[in-house]
């Protein structure tokens, strides 16, 4: 097992490693400033000791006055390598005995008593000299001094030979730690790198089939079993999907087909809906006038009958023919009126086709076009009366369909006749109004008259919408008008009202409109 | 040379005492006071009462050296004692210092001077043989003494392992390492 390619082993070995270096530290530092310090504890002891015990024996020769008594026992101490100096003082601190066999200098101050380290320098490992000043004492009456100083090698030594040791021993031991905790990563964390290259191979290869096997029954064992479970669910899971998908979409695409078609037929039947509505309105609408004729031709069939009886027998008197005459007169103006009305309906639902116009783009004065058709309702106009006010360039020329103007302007005239005036309206008024701005007409119908309520409003460019049909009012004229202006003109149409207050209309129409629909116009008039 | 190193030693030691005095007589008396430092009585002692035999001289002596100091730490009273003080005199001594004349050494009073823990010393090494526990002697021109540590037992008296180190001792009883 190599460390590099296991992150996971190499960080246990080094937290393990590191851990141990950790303790071994500062277990080693401890132990190292505990021995030095019993060590230094040991060497003063056995110095006092020996201090003490020469003391005693040069007690009695110095009491006694022998000095030489007093050398010999002090001489004993010779024999010790460590000794720098030792000196028997008297009782007045003169110096009597002096060992010195490094010719060092005599110490000035021999005192503090007792026995102690002399550091020359900060250096922990040196210690400088041990010295040990003792009374002499007998019977408690002071006798002299006695004054030791040793060097402090073997402490030297012994920190050496610790920091040796130490050192040795701590290799070793973070040796045997690296060892042992490569063995212990690679015993405890096999079982988890198996693991994650099952689960590398299930990534990559979508082998949900893998299983893995523990032996132990721990909690790996436990996490085998869950990682197991896992793949077979997922296993299952997977092959399901396939199938599951295609029948979805099958039923996706089933659905989707049938939506389609119900869109046709509700299209269709949307078409088929609006045509009956359209037949069955000019139906109604035809049926009036058409009703109508019937009656005035029954009627002049009879009137026609009861002329010929009396020519017949000759009883025919000229009081007579004349009332029939009359009668019959009446009843074919009626007649006439009935079919015009029905004649103009007819043309209106024709007029319904945008493409029923196959005029052709021309210039005109705009401003005279419009005064020409104002002209031609002049006598409705003036039975009321209104007024038809007309702003705008006189001498302004655009290019074209004068008709569909034409018929946009006849409408508006005729809605306000029809709706929005009575002859008891005062102050009736019309204003049309046109300006050119940014290569759009803009032209604008107003009238003063009775306005439209908001249903009227909601509804007013569908056909069939009229409050008037009694009166002869087809219900189709705004709906012409709109789909003039949107579709033959490629303009807009907005209106203002509310009841009686009048209403505005306002065409927004590109100046020189394109003429899309003049190819199928053409084909569309023969 | 030993001699001139004694005499130093002395002289640091009684600065206050005048050259004529360092004598052979000095030296004993500063002997007599080193005694009492490394013998101990089994009786506690305010004061040293140190019998001279038969010496007026050495007496007064010794009064003269310790007029103005103490005896080891405590008053010294000296005794000069007669041929023919009775052995009760005797008895009252701590230290019996007997030179040139002994008392007749009879064994009843010995037995009582040993009763009554009386240190005896004489200026004759041999006399340590004969009941004293102490002796003189001259050696290169020093004074040594002679300890016959049985006798010294026998009065109930207890000298220092220190002393008995330093001394040349007869009659050991092995409660210390004698020889030397």
């Amino acid at each position: 097992m190599r460390l590099n390619s296991h992150s996971i082993t190499s960080q246990m070995v080094l937290s393990l490693v590191a851990t141990s270096l950790f303790i071994v530290f500062f277990a080693t530092l401890f132990q190292a400033w505990y021995s030095i310090n019993h060590e230094k504890r040991v060497f003063i002891r056995e110095s006092q000791l020996e201090a003490d015990l020469v003391a005693d024996l040069v007690t009695a020769p110095l009491a006694f006055f022998d000095m030489d008594g007093t050398a010999a026992n002090l001489h004993r101490l010779h024999e010790n390598k460590n000794i720098l100096l030792a000196v028997v003082y008297n009782r007045d601190e003169k110096a009597l005995i002096t060992i010195n066999p490094g010719g060092h200098p005599l110490p000035a101050d021999i005192f503090p008593l007792g026995t102690r380290y002399e550091h020359p320098g900060w250096n922990p490992w040196e210690l400088g000299k041990l010295i040990s000043t003792l009374e002499i004492r007998q019977d408690g009456q002071l006798l002299g001094y006695l004054y030791i100083e040793r060097n402090t090698e073997r402490i030297t030594a012994f920190i050496l030979q610790l920091f040796w040791s130490i050192s040795a021993v701590s290799i070793l031991l973070i040796f045997l730690v690296f060892l042992a905790s490569r063995y212990l990563s690679k015993k405890i964390l096999q079982p988890v790198l198996t693991l994650t290259e099952a689960a590398k191979e299930v990534a990559e290869k979508g082998n949900y089939s893998l299983r893995v096997t523990h032996n132990k029954n721990d909690e790996i064992a436990y996490l085998y079993d869950a990682f197991n479970h896992l793949l077979s669910d997922t296993e299952s899971l997977t092959a399901n999907l396939e199938s599951r998908v295609v029948s979805r979409t099958q039923e996706l695409q089933d659905s989707l087909e049938t939506l389609k078609k119900a869109q046709v037929q509700l299209v269709q039947s949307e078409k088929m809906a609006a045509l009956g509505n359209l037949v069955s309105g000019v139906a109604h609408e035809v049926n009036t006038p058409l009703g109508n004729a019937i009656t005035g031709g029954s009627i002049i069939v009879r009137e026609t009958r009861q002329l010929l009886l009396q020519m017949e027998d000759g009883t025919l008197k000229k009081s007579f023919m004349e009332q029939k005459l009359n009668i019959l007169n009446e009843t074919a103006q009626l007649l006439l009126k009935s079919i015009n009305h029905a004649a103009n309906l007819i043309r209106s639902f024709k007029r319904i086709s945008v493409d029923q116009s196959v005029e052709d783009k021309q210039e005109f004065n705009l401003y005279e076009y419009l005064g020409e058709i104002v002209l031609t309702f002049h006598n409705q106009l003036k039975k009321i009366p209104v007024t038809v006010e007309l702003e705008g360039d006189r001498d302004l020329v655009i290019k074209s369909y004068p008709g569909v103007y034409a018929q946009i302007i006849s409408n508006f005239i005729q809605n306000s006749l029809l709706h929005a005036f009575n002859e008891s309206t005062p102050n009736a008024a019309i204003t049309i109004r046109f300006e050119v701005h940014e290569e759009h007409l803009i032209l604008s119908y107003t009238d003063n008259g009775l306005g439209m309520d908001e249903k009227i409003k909601a509804v007013a460019f569908e056909p069939f919408t009229t409050t008037k049909r009694n009166a002869g009012g087809t219900g189709l004229g705004l709906n012409i008008v709109y789909n003039l202006i949107t579709q033959k003109l490629l303009g807009e149409i907005v209106f203002n009202s509310e009841p009686h207050k009048g209403i505005n209309f306002t065409l927004t129409v590109p100046i020189e409109p394109s003429d899309p629909l003049s190819g199928s116009a053409t084909s569309s008039s023969s | 040379m030993k001699r001139r190193k004694l005499f130093a030693a002395l002289l640091t030691l009684f600065s206050a005492v005048s050259l004529s005095a360092l004598s052979e007589d000095s030296v004993k008396a500063a002997f007599l006071e080193r005694f009492t430092m490394f013998i101990q009585w089994p009786k506690p002692i305010e004061s040293y009462n140190v019998c001279i035999y038969n010496d007026d001289f050495f007496a007064k002596t010794l009064q003269k050296n310790y007029s103005s100091r103490l005896f080891n730490n405590r008053p010294l009273n000296v005794i000069p004692l007669d041929i023919g003080d009775p052995a009760s005199e005797l008895s009252k001594c701590h230290i019996l210092y007997f030179r040139g004349s002994k008392p007749s050494q009879n064994e009843s009073l010995l037995t009582a001077l040993r009763k009554n823990n009386v240190l005896l010393i004489s200026d004759d090494s041999a006399d340590t043989r004969r009941g004293a526990m102490i002796g003189f002697y001259l050696e290169n021109n020093m004074f040594r003494f002679v300890i016959n540590q049985r006798n010294l037992e026998n009065a109930n008296l207890n000298a220092s392992y220190k002393l008995l180190n330093f001394a040349t001792v007869i009659d050991p009883t092995g409660g210390y390492n004698a020889t030397k």
